[in-house]
């Protein structure tokens, strides 16, 4: 069983203080806590499955361990893979090279520790050179907006923001700033 | 999953720092943290299968800031008494907004640190500041954690004795990253 601390002064809480309605007082530091705890603080983590050694000629053996019996194929590159290679994820069951690959390439959404924002990027290029200030720089900054918006169109954005506004609404400004430094070039050439 | 249904949806509390902010989202099985900064998002995934405890600390910060707002607020209103000329209209203005600051504060309720523990960590849920929203998070989470680990069963919090909770402390158990100190065994035994 797992053990329970202050997460002021570190003392080990006692039973007495879990799942209560009102605050309890840490006996340490007298902070006032409260400690919602579930079954799995209770449960011994589960003892992993060992690989098994082939025990007959006709048996499938594992892909990365030709001396250990196959257990299931990878369900994505149909590799057999023994116990100890199978990594389960989502209910998947993946070898450690199409884990890593997935990771790369950024399939395994549940995997993705970052992701870069383009839209907020291509947005903030957009708006800056809106300001009075900055207004010159929207000759840079409006084709690297619209250079952004373009290129990371279907790059992955935010995991929690599915939206494409920002992209959109950065491709307008752009091409708006674009416009009308065209026209301004326009009109200083014609007269 | 169908194009365009949402796979996560956002949970109370929020930290916004310079340039940054933090955000906790509810997923189909897990508690997402995301921390945006700049022009990049890091996420921590906390699953419901692994969540043990949730362990929320009060702190005084509500209490420290009214004091703050409530000085800021007779300094302002003491010079605009004081003061004839036209910066009497400027000091009732900002006695006027730490006056609206330190209600907002007040009515916020209590302030508190939320830290979430699993057999490997306890990460601290920094978008929690306050209890309200803390509150309302556990009892959001609670119903998706016992879908995943089960109903609690009431004898797993009948305290045990000393020597039990001793051999439970030799196992390696998770701790914050701030806190280095840990009680000894001896300090629970009679």
């Amino acid at each position: 069983m797992s053990v329970v601390t202050c997460t002021k002064c570190g003392f080990v809480l006692s039973e007495a203080m879990f799942n209560q309605a009102d605050w309890s007082h840490c006996p340490s530091c007298s902070s006032p806590l409260r400690v919602e705890v579930f079954p799995a603080l209770f449960s011994a983590p589960a003892p992993a499955q060992p690989a098994q050694l082939l025990v007959s000629e006709g048996e499938a053996s594992c892909f990365y361990h030709p001396n250990k019996k196959a257990v299931l194929p990878c369900e994505t590159c149909g590799r057999f893979l023994c116990a100890l290679c199978d990594v389960e994820l989502n209910g998947q069951h993946l070898c450690p090279a199409c884990l890593a690959s997935g990771q790369r390439k950024g399939k395994l959404s549940n995997l993705d520790n970052r992701r870069v924002l383009y839209d907020s990027l291509a947005l903030t290029l957009a708006l800056t050179p809106l300001t009075v200030v900055l207004w010159p720089f929207s000759l840079i900054t409006a084709p690297a907006a619209l250079f952004i918006a373009i290129r990371y169109w279907r790059a992955p954005g935010s995991l929690v923001q599915r939206t494409k506004t920002r992209l959109i609404l950065a491709m307008f400004l752009a091409v708006a700033q674009m416009v009308g430094w065209g026209i301004g070039f326009w009109a200083i050439f014609n007269s | 999953m169908p194009r365009g249904e949402k796979v996560y949806r956002r949970l109370p509390g929020r930290e916004a720092g310079f340039l940054s902010y933090s955000r906790l989202w509810l997923g189909p099985d897990h508690l997402l943290l995301a921390r945006t900064a700049f022009f990049s998002e890091e996420y921590k995934r906390f699953y419901f299968r692994d969540i043990q405890a949730i362990v929320t600390r009060r702190t005084e910060h509500r209490e420290i800031l009214n004091l703050i707002f409530a000085f800021i607020t007779i300094v302002f209103g003491v010079l605009a008494v004081f003061t004839d000329s036209g910066w009497r209209a400027f000091l009732l203005v900002m006695t006027g907004i730490f006056v609206f600051a330190l209600i907002v504060n007040w009515l916020r309720g209590p302030t508190c640190v939320c830290h979430v523990r699993t057999a490997v960590q306890t990460e601290e849920l920094s978008p929690l500041k306050r209890f309200r929203a803390t509150h309302k998070l556990i009892e959001r989470l609670k119903p998706n954690i016992e879908k995943a680990q089960g109903p609690l069963a009431p004898e797993l919090l009948r305290p045990k004795p000393a020597v039990v909770v001793a051999a439970a402390l030799s196992e390696p158990a998770a701790q914050p990253a701030s806190h280095a100190s840990q009680p000894s065994a001896n300090d629970l035994l009679p």
